[in-house]
């Protein structure tokens, strides 16, 4: 899904809970992680769609998410991987609301699966119609950060 | 595990189980994906398959319509049928006689579907201020999986 604005103000939901601003960046990166890698493989590396059905699969976000957490320090090790797993997660679910007229774009059970699951609930040509609710809770979380005192150390 | 110990072991066992995930995926992906070109060169191969088509309508008749997918036309059973010229996007089963997709639901993509740039340019935008307030928090240095003698 190209959308990332819808991404981003979903991943800023859970996000404004968190006090480390470093922990919350890699939320928000996990929530793009599953595009970054296979948009950046599809249009830079011209790979096959085929080959990149379990880069929105949690088992394959798994991999891809432990591999990333690698790259940070290791004190940080740990929550930098929840918090791109995470963000991966929240990504195929809200991928999981469009409608692909049933054949979904998440295979949450791949390799055991090949079947993909959608709720049905957005038409995908109509996500231009989400921008100005993505920045209503955009400013909604900044809104609700200061009240909660998690503002920009 | 989130140790570095065998730092170059478990980064390069994670990065080898997607890679072998992708590759599988790919080979698998053939019965789930199939281009038109394969799917029209050999029906019988891909009788029954699911496929999802989208293009604009070329021509009408009686039982359905023709689109233009992947510059190969392809016939299209249904029980309603959109004007000549339409944009639209399907789900049916390939059937080798034909050979021709019978579709299970097709839809028009929306007047609005051509603003589709829009929310292109602006996940564009999204993605480069993500990444400069990534690295606002984050200072790569490449000596830390850089590879050591023993």
């Amino acid at each position: 899904m190209p959308d990332l604005l819808t991404h981003l103000a979903s991943a800023r939901v859970p996000g404004a809970f968190l006090r480390d601003r470093r922990v919350q960046a890699l939320l928000i990166f996990g929530s793009f992680l599953p595009d970054v890698v296979s948009k950046t493989l599809y249009w830079a590396a011209w790979t096959p769609s085929d080959f990149l059905e379990p880069l929105h699969s949690p088992l394959g976000l798994l991999l891809l998410s432990y591999a990333a957490a690698l790259f940070v320090e290791e004190s940080l090790r740990r929550p930098a991987f929840a918090a791109l797993f995470g963000g991966a997660l929240l990504h195929v679910a809200v991928d999981m609301l469009k409608d692909n007229l049933g054949s979904g774009s998440s295979a949450l059970f791949y390799p055991f699966s090949t079947r993909e699951y959608e709720l049905g609930w957005i038409d995908p040509e109509n996500v231009v119609l989400l921008i100005p609710l993505d920045v209503a809770v955009l400013a909604l979380m900044a809104w609700l950060e200061r009240r909660l005192g998690r503002v920009p150390q | 595990m989130f140790r570095n110990s065998f730092y170059g072991w478990k980064l390069g066992a994670a990065l080898a189980l997607a890679a072998a995930m992708t590759a599988t995926s790919a080979w698998r992906g053939e019965s789930i994906h199939p281009p038109a070109w394969r799917c029209l060169a050999e029906p019988e191969r891909w009788h029954g398959a699911e496929l999802r088509a989208s293009g604009p309508v070329l021509s009408l008749d009686r039982d359905g319509f023709v689109i233009l997918w992947q510059q190969v036309p392809l016939r299209v059973l249904a029980p309603s049928a959109p004007a000549k010229g339409e944009e639209v996007e399907i789900v049916g089963v390939l059937e080798r006689d034909g050979p021709c997709l019978r579709a299970r639901d097709w839809r028009r993509f929306p007047p609005r579907a051509r603003y589709r740039w829009i929310w292109e340019w602006v996940s564009l935008l999204v993605l480069a201020l993500i990444l400069v307030n990534f690295l606002r928090h984050f200072a790569f240095r490449p000596e830390a999986v850089r590879l050591k003698g023993r």
